[in-house]
C-alpha cells in the first residue's frame, strides 16, 4: 500500500515537470537581435557543428541576426515540414528534398522567393539541371534555391582494372564497353588480397530502388513521365528496353544476386572491402575514401585502390539521377528580410557553398563553386561539374511523391525479386534467368497506375489543369 | 431512464470521483480520436489540401460519401488498392501462423521449464530473450540474419549439410517466395516466449494434487495433457491467443525494418496491412483514404475479438 503514494506522487512530479519544460518553439528576442530557427537534416557527420562554422561568417557580416539550427531527422523530416505548412509554425529557413519541393510548394505554405533571385543575380548562377526544382511546373513563383546536388559517380578498384587489362576511359564511355568491361572482369576471375572479386555491386529493395534504375531507363531515351508531367512514357519500347538493360548485370551473373537482399550501405561497405570492382554511389562516399588513414579514414582495399568516373552513356546520351536539396523559407516567418540573407548566404556565397560541399561530399549547385581548385585540380572531383550537367532530374510535378514512393519503389522492388527468380519469374533460377514478359507485365501496371494518377491529379484541381494547358501551349510554340 | 443511470452514481459518488479522471482520460485520448478518424475517412483530405486540417471538403459528389472505401476496395488504378489484396492474404496468413506456431511452442516450452526443477526460474528467464528485443531491433538484426551469402541461416543451414557448397545456390529469403517465412520466422523467434510467460503462470496455477488424482485413477500422460492441462490451460491460452491476433494483425515495426533497411518494401510476399496503410498515409498524405481502411481493418479487429470473446467466454467466465 505504500507504493501507491509514491506512485501518485511520482505521476503528479512527471506532470508538473513536463508541463514546467520550456516550449522549443519559444525563441526569447530580449537584446534586440533578430533571431531565425534553421530546420537542416544531418546531411555530414556532426552536422549542427558543420553548419554552426559556416554560420560564423554569416552571424560576423550580420550581427544584428541569432540563427538557431535544428537537425531534424530524414525520417520525421517530411512529417515536420509538411505540418508546419499547414499549421503555420515552424522555423524561418528549412532544407527541403529536391522531389518534395514542388508537393510543399503546392501545399501553399512557401515563401516567393522571385525578388531575392533577381538580387543575386539570376537562375543562371546555379547549374541548369539544378533549377528545375526552383519553380516547380504548376507554381507561379520561386519558392526554394538550390542547395547542394546529389550525384553519383562510378567508383572502381584500379588495381582490378590494372590487373585485367582494362582502360578505364574506354570501359566506361558507353552501355556496350561497359558490358564488355564488366564480362571481360567476370572471365578474368580477378583474386586480390586473398578475395574474390565480383565485377559489379548493385543494391537491392532499399530506398534507392528506382534512383539506380533511371539512368539506365531515360539513357536509353525513355522516361517516366514526360516533363511537364502529364503523360506516361514507362511503358514506352525504350523505357523497357533500358530495364532489361539493367537486369543484363543480374542476367549475366556481372552482378551477384545475393547482394539484391542488401541496402546500399551493405554494398557500400563490400566495394571498400575489395569484394567488388565497381560500384556507384553518392559522391559523399570520396570524403570517406579519400579520408587519411592518420585521421580516421580507412585502410581497406577498396579506399587504397579507388578511383571516380563518370558513368557511360547510354544511345540517348549520359542522363543520370540528380537528388540533392534545396532551401526555402516558410511564410509564416516573422523576419523575411533576415531569413533571405540566410538563404541567400547559404546557397549563393561561394565560400559557405564550398565548406558545406568539403565537408558533405556533395556536389554544389553552384556554379561559379566548380572553378575552385578543389574541383578543378583532384581527378576524382574534375568530373563533378559533367555529373550535374549529365543530370536529368525528375519532373518537378506534385504527384512525383506519390509515383516514386507508392508505385515505382513497389513495381520496381517486384521487379528485382522476379531478377532474383522470384515468384513472378516462372525461369527464376540460380543460373540467373528470368521471365522477361513478367517484367513487361509489372511496368504495364504501374504505368496504368501512374496514367490513373496523373488524371486524378488533375482532374481534381482545376488551377492545375488551366495551367497545364498554358503550358503545353508553351510547348507547342 | 436518466434516473437509472443517475442513481448508482450519486449511490457511489466517490468511487465514480475517483474513476472521473481515467474516465475523461480514455475519452480524450482513445475515444475522441477514433470519432476523428471515422470523420476524417468521410473527408476528401490529401496532400494538396493538408492545409485545410479537418476543414476538408466531403469525398466528392460523383463517388458518394462513402467514395474513401470504395476507391480502396474497388479502383484498381487508385495508388491505395496498390498490393492491397496481396497484403491482406499476407496479414491473415503471417497472423494465423505466427500466433498458432507462437501458442504450440509456448505451450511445449512451458511444458519443458516447468519439468527443470529450481532451475526453471532461470531457464524461463533466458528463453524471455527474444520477447525484450524491440520489434524493429528484431527486424534489423533479421534482415541481417537473412542475407543470402552472409547470414547466418543460410551458413547454418550450409554447416548442417541441407545446403550445397555453391553459394548461388542458397535460397534468397528477402526476395521473392521465401519472403513470407522471412517474415513470419523472426515474428515466432519474438512472440513465442510470451505465450510461454503465460502459459508457465498458467501451470503453476493448476493444484499437482489434481495430476496425481487421475494418475492414481490410470490416466496416461496424454490423456492427462489433453483432458486436464489443455482445459485448465484455456484461459491462458484465450489471452495468448488474443494478444497475437491483435499484435500480429496490426504488426508494423518487423516487416517495415525487415526489408531494404527500412525502406519496409516486402514485395508480393511479403508486404502487409499497416506498412501498406502507412506507406498511403503519411508518406503520401492522403488521410482520407488512410482513415477509410484503419476504419475497415479497426472493424475487422473488432469482428475478430468478438468473434474470440464468444468462443472463450465460458473459459473466462471460469477465471471469474
Amino acid at each position: 500500500m505504500r507504493k501507491l503514494p509514491m506512485l501518485i506522487l511520482g505521476v503528479f512530479l512527471g506532470v508538473g515537470a513536463l508541463m514546467g519544460c520550456k516550449s522549443r518553439d519559444v525563441v526569447p528576442e530580449g537584446d534586440g537581435k533578430t533571431r531565425l530557427r534553421l530546420w537542416a537534416m544531418p546531411n555530414t557527420d556532426g552536422p549542427k557543428d558543420v553548419l554552426e562554422q559556416i554560420l560564423g561568417r554569416f552571424r560576423a557580416q550580420n550581427p544584428d541576426i541569432e540563427v538557431e539550427v535544428e537537425i531534424i531527422d530524414w525520417g520525421a523530416a517530411w512529417d515536420k515540414i509538411t505540418t508546419a505548412v499547414s499549421s503555420g509554425a515552424g522555423a524561418d529557413v528549412f532544407q527541403l528534398g529536391t522531389t518534395w519541393t514542388s508537393s510543399v510548394t503546392a501545399m501553399g505554405g512557401l515563401l516567393p522567393l522571385d525578388g531575392l533571385l533577381q538580387r543575386v543575380g539570376g537562375d543562371t548562377i546555379f547549374v541548369s539541371s539544378a533549377r528545375s526544382y526552383m519553380k516547380p511546373i504548376y507554381a507561379d513563383s520561386i519558392t526554394s534555391f538550390p542547395w547542394f546536388v546529389d550525384v553519383r559517380p562510378m567508383f572502381y578498384r584500379t588495381d582490378v582494372l590494372a590487373k585485367v587489362g582494362i582502360r578505364p576511359e574506354a570501359m566506361f564511355a558507353d552501355w556496350d564497353s561497359y558490358m564488355a568491361g564488366l564480362r571481360k572482369i567476370k572471365a578474368a576471375r580477378v583474386t586480390l588480397e586473398g578475395q574474390r572479386v565480383e565485377p559489379l555491386g548493385i543494391a537491392g529493395k532499399d530506398w534507392n530502388v528506382f534512383h539506380n534504375f533511371y539512368p539506365w531507363i531515360v539513357g536509353n531515351g525513355g522516361g517516366i513521365i514526360n516533363d511537364l508531367g502529364d503523360s506516361v512514357l514507362l511503358d514506352d519500347e525504350k523505357s523497357i528496353q533500358g530495364v532489361l538493360s539493367y537486369l543484363r548485370f543480374f542476367r549475366e551473373g556481372l552482378a551477384p544476386r545475393a547482394y539484391l537482399e542488401k541496402g546500399a550501405a551493405q554494398v557500400s561497405h563490400e566495394f571498400d572491402e575489395g569484394r567488388i570492382a565497381i560500384w556507384q554511389e553518392t559522391s559523399s562516399k570520396l570524403v570517406y575514401l579519400e579520408r587519411p588513414v592518420r585521421e580516421g579514414g580507412d585502410n581497406s582495399p577498396g579506399a587504397k585502390h579507388f578511383a571516380a568516373v563518370l558513368p557511360p552513356a547510354g544511345p540517348a546520351g549520359r542522363k543520370l539521377f540528380i537528388g540533392g536539396s534545396n532551401l526555402a523559407i516558410f511564410k509564416s516567418t516573422r523576419h523575411r528580410e533576415a531569413a533571405e540573407k540566410l538563404l541567400a548566404f547559404l546557397t549563393t556565397d561561394s565560400v559557405a557553398v564550398l565548406t558545406f560541399c568539403k565537408i558533405s561530399g556533395f556536389a554544389p549547385a553552384l556554379e561559379k563553386t566548380f572553378q575552385d581548385p578543389y574541383y578543378q585540380e583532384n581527378p576524382n572531383r574534375v568530373l563533378f561539374r559533367d555529373l550535374v550537367l549529365s543530370s536529368k532530374p525528375y519532373p518537378a510535378v506534385p504527384y512525383w511523391g506519390d509515383i516514386e514512393t507508392v508505385i515505382l519503389n513497389k513495381h520496381f522492388g517486384n521487379i528485382l525479386d522476379i531478377a532474383a527468380g522470384g515468384p513472378q519469374g516462372k525461369g527464376g533460377a540460380s543460373d540467373g534467368s528470368f521471365s522477361e514478359q513478367e517484367v513487361r507485365k509489372e511496368l504495364k501496371t504501374a504505368a496504368d497506375q501512374i496514367r490513373a494518377l496523373i488524371q486524378r491529379e488533375i482532374q481534381s484541381n482545376p488551377a492545375n489543369a488551366a495551367r497545364l494547358a498554358g503550358l503545353r501551349q508553351k510547348d507547342d510554340r | 431512464m436518466i434516473g437509472r443511470i443517475w442513481r448508482p452514481i450519486r449511490q457511489h459518488r466517490v468511487a465514480w470521483g475517483f474513476l472521473l479522471p481515467a474516465i475523461l482520460g480514455m475519452v480524450l485520448v482513445h475515444f475522441l480520436p477514433l470519432v476523428q478518424l471515422v470523420g476524417i475517412s468521410f473527408l476528401d483530405s490529401r496532400r494538396t489540401n493538408l492545409g485545410l486540417g479537418l476543414s476538408a471538403p466531403a469525398v466528392g459528389e460523383g463517388a458518394g460519401i462513402l467514395g474513401n472505401y470504395l476507391s480502396i476496395f474497388s479502383e484498381a488504378s487508385d495508388p491505395f488498392h496498390l498490393g492491397l489484396v496481396d497484403a491482406v492474404v499476407n496479414t491473415a496468413i503471417f497472423t494465423l501462423v505466427v500466433t498458432f506456431a507462437s501458442i504450440a511452442l509456448g505451450l511445449a516450452g512451458a511444458l519443458l521449464v516447468e519439468r527443470m526443477g529450481r532451475w526453471r526460474g532461470f531457464w524461463r528467464a533466458l528463453l524471455m530473450t527474444p520477447w525484450i528485443v524491440p520489434a524493429y531491433v528484431v527486424g534489423l538484426i533479421w534482415g541481417v540474419f537473412w542475407q543470402q551469402d552472409s547470414g547466418v541461416v543460410n551458413n547454418s543451414l550450409h554447416a548442417l549439410g541441407i545446403l550445397g557448397e555453391d553459394r548461388s545456390t542458397w535460397p534468397m529469403w528477402l526476395s521473392g517466395s521465401l519472403t513470407r517465412w522471412a517474415v513470419i520466422l523472426p515474428a515466432i523467434w519474438r512472440e513465442w516466449p510470451y505465450a510461454l510467460l503465460l502459459f508457465s503462470l498458467g501451470l503453476q496455477s493448476v493444484p499437482p494434487g489434481i495430476h496425481e488424482a487421475a494418475q492414481l485413477d490410470g490416466a496416461g500422460p496424454w490423456t492427462r495433457f489433453r483432458f486436464l492441462t489443455v482445459p485448465l490451460l484455456m484461459p491462458a491460452g484465450s489471452l495468448v491467443l488474443l494478444h497475437g491476433l491483435v499484435y500480429n494483425i496490426y504488426s508494423f515495426n518487423l516487416p517495415l525494418m525487415l526489408f531494404g533497411a527500412g525502406s519496409g518494401n516486402g514485395g508480393r510476399q511479403g508486404d502487409l496491412l499497416m506498412p501498406i496503410i502507412f506507406r498511403n498515409t503519411f508518406q503520401r498524405w492522403d488521410f482520407g483514404r488512410g482513415a477509410a481502411a484503419t476504419v475497415v481493418l479497426t472493424v475487422g479487429m473488432f469482428l475478430v475479438v468478438a468473434l474470440w470473446y464468444r468462443v472463450f467466454r465460458s473459459d473466462l467466465e471460469r477465471i471469474r
